[in-house]
């Protein structure tokens, strides 16, 4: 946050009661050519990522690896245990029983697929215990929908300035902002 | 989107998104009830009697309890299995709706995933306590001991053991990772400093930014797809405890799958008769509807039926198989000295859910709400059918025996019932009882209406 909030750079907020309304407005300033800095919803609007042009997450793949760790470790600990460690004769049945194996390896594959996730979300999208969101805006948690626009100080002019405001107000904004520092959103 | 306007909404009273944040904020921190009141005193009597009597059980040893040579699973594998059984509805609501895309289940999933959790963990007390030595309990995981051994893989028992932490754990990351957004709404609107400071505090500092929902919604997707089969797979597992084993009555190939309809039927059962009370005793109305105890309770049906088909099937099995044991075992359940509880195990468990036929029944809270009781005491006697009643008549004539259970054993009992009520009565008074951030992503595609903008 502190490294992108560079001197030239300001930010307009902009808020909206309904999700249809931003989406209509991301296309809109995105047509205009004005960078879009982050949107904030209070629940998944369907079409954002794609309307924001959102890379697709690569949480599938973390699932994925941590998944296979998980099989494969399960797996070759129970062999190991099983035929070479302390291999146990129980009525001349075989160490290495494969199918009773599968019960476990399957509880532990699900098990670290889901650590290797979730800790890849937090990790990605920054969220721990204690933390303070960088934005702090009340409503967008609640019913408002928040767009942040990123712009160039010295390339905003007042003419584009009005221009802006009255496109954004014209796809159902109720509240714009011009903001210099987002620390200041408080 | 595509809206129907034949369909009843999902949620009623045309609500705005800040309606929906507050009436779910306002069911929290109003004044509860008396009905709250009255609730959490005598499930923390209950959880008390149950704390002493565990105390009792490990102090004195499981002689205090009406087990005998011959029949040494009872009461407390009843239990176990009938808790898991009912934890077994969250998950399948969370995971296998969200996959089927099933809008109405937003309303009750939190409910649903809280009850999950603490259901396991009344579960996960029987088979500890059941060890005696509860100190020891460690033994069950694999760890390099001074003992130089290993667990028996090849033990149902070793299996429960992972498949039930793992559940518990999943379980409980998934109902947390769905309440964080809510948990931010819960910091930035309730009044109070030190609540603000709490709920910050737990949000994890979530804000709603657009690729931590695209990337939270794909986690959910996919956690979704590892809890679903998960869910299945627990008392898959639970029901290998009996089917490897060499007792007639148990060894059954059809346990797993008729286990598992079990599980969802009585977890279903348990989910409605808690929303229905949770509905009234904090003005929900609006939310659960009639729409969501529908679905229900066709699913329900659905259950039912293939339980009352294992039933079925087990009793032509055992006459087909021509196995004098196996066709004495099953004809004694239902004309032993056990037949009333095969008798309550039948009329609650397969006739009575097959009134649900009927919308009107299917469609009223007062009928579901009792029927969903029903269900929870027929499923309870299904395991002490099957535990019980396949014990006691051992192999031989002279080991034959009866099992009651004794004061210390209903103690230990109405002790989980103490600790699954006390947990969610905290749950719902802390918690926000309805997802949120869910049920507004929901509120615009039933009705056929849009809100109006004012």
């Amino acid at each position: 946050m502190k490294s992108t909030n560079k001197m030239k750079d300001s930010y307009i907020s902009v808020m909206f009661e309904d999700e249809n309304e931003l989406l209509d407005s991301i296309a809109a300033v995105q047509k205009d050519g004005i960078k879009i800095y982050d949107v904030y919803t209070p629940f998944h609007v369907h079409g954002l990522g794609e309307a924001l042009k959102i890379k697709p997450t690569r949480i599938p793949i973390v699932a994925f690896i941590s998944g296979a760790i998980g099989t494969i470790s399960a797996l070759l600990f129970q062999s190991w245990i099983s035929v070479l460690d302390w291999p146990i004769n129980i009525g001349g049945k075989p160490f290495f029983a494969l199918p009773s194996f599968i019960p476990v390896t399957f509880e532990i594959t699900v098990l670290f697929s889901a650590f290797g996730m979730i800790g890849a979300f937090f990790y990605k999208s920054k969220l721990f215990p204690g933390n303070k969101p960088k934005i702090h805006n009340d409503q967008i948690t609640n019913d408002c929908f928040l767009m942040l626009l990123e712009f160039n100080k010295t390339e905003m002019t007042e003419d584009k300035k009005i221009a802006l405001e009255k496109l954004l107000y014209k796809h159902g904004a109720f509240d714009i902002e011009f903001v210099e520092n987002l620390k200041d959103k408080e | 989107m595509y809206t129907s306007g034949l369909r009843e909404p999902l949620i009623k009273g045309n609500k705005s998104y800040k309606k929906v944040t507050s009436d779910i904020i306002g069911a929290m921190t109003g004044r509860p009830g008396n009905l709250w009141y009255i609730g959490i005193s005598v499930a923390v009597i209950a959880l008390l009697i149950g704390i002493i009597t565990m105390y009792y059980t490990v102090w004195q040893g499981i002689g205090t309890w009406g087990l005998n040579r011959t029949i040494g699973w009872g009461w407390a594998i009843t239990n176990f299995v009938w808790w898991i059984g009912i934890g077994h509805a969250g998950t399948f609501i969370s995971a296998i709706l969200l996959l089927f895309r099933q809008k109405w289940r937003t309303s009750i999933n939190r409910a649903a995933e809280a009850m999950t959790i603490f259901a396991v963990m009344c579960a996960g007390l029987f088979p500890l306590i059941h060890m005696g030595r509860v100190w020891l309990g460690f033994y069950i995981f694999p760890y390099p001991t001074g003992r130089e051994l290993w667990v028996n893989f090849n033990s149902p028992l070793l299996w429960d053991v992972f498949a039930i932490s793992t559940y518990l754990t999943v379980s409980l990351l998934f109902w947390y990772i769905g309440l964080i957004p809510d948990l931010g709404t819960l910091r930035d609107n309730l009044k109070s400093k030190l609540a603000k400071k709490i709920y910050g505090f737990f949000s994890f500092g979530w804000t709603g930014s657009a690729k931590d929902w695209v990337r939270y919604e794909t986690l959910c997707l996919i956690l979704a797809g590892l809890a679903a089969p998960l869910v299945l797979s627990v008392h898959s597992i639970v029901s290998m405890d009996f089917a490897t084993s060499v007792i007639p009555g148990w060894h059954s190939t059809i346990f797993p799958p008729y286990f598992v309809a079990g599980a969802i039927f009585s977890g279903f059962a348990m989910v409605l008769t808690l929303m229905i009370i949770t509905r009234k005793a904090l003005h929900l109305e609006d939310y659960i509807t009639k729409v969501h105890i529908e679905s229900m309770n066709k699913i329900i049906i659905a259950m039912g039926s293939i339980v009352g088909i294992a039933y079925i099937s087990e009793l032509f099995i055992a006459w087909y198989s021509g196995n004098e044991y196996e066709q004495y075992a099953f004809l004694n359940r239902a004309t032993g000295p056990y037949w009333w509880a095969y008798f309550i195990m039948m009329s609650c468990n397969v006739i009575s859910p097959q009134l649900l036929w009927f919308k009107k029944l299917r469609t009223s809270f007062v009928f579901t709400f009792i029927l969903s009781i029903f269900i929870n005491i027929g499923m309870w006697f299904e395991r002490f059918v099957i535990v019980v009643t396949s014990l006691h008549r051992d192999y031989l004539t002279s080991s034959w025996s009866m099992y009651y259970p004794t004061k210390i054993e209903v103690g230990i009992y109405l002790g989980t019932f103490g600790l699954f009520f006390t947990l969610f009565f905290l749950f719902i008074k802390y918690v926000p009882v309805i997802a949120i951030a869910e049920v507004k992503s929901v509120l615009k595609n039933f009705g056929g209406k849009k809100i109006e903008k004012h």
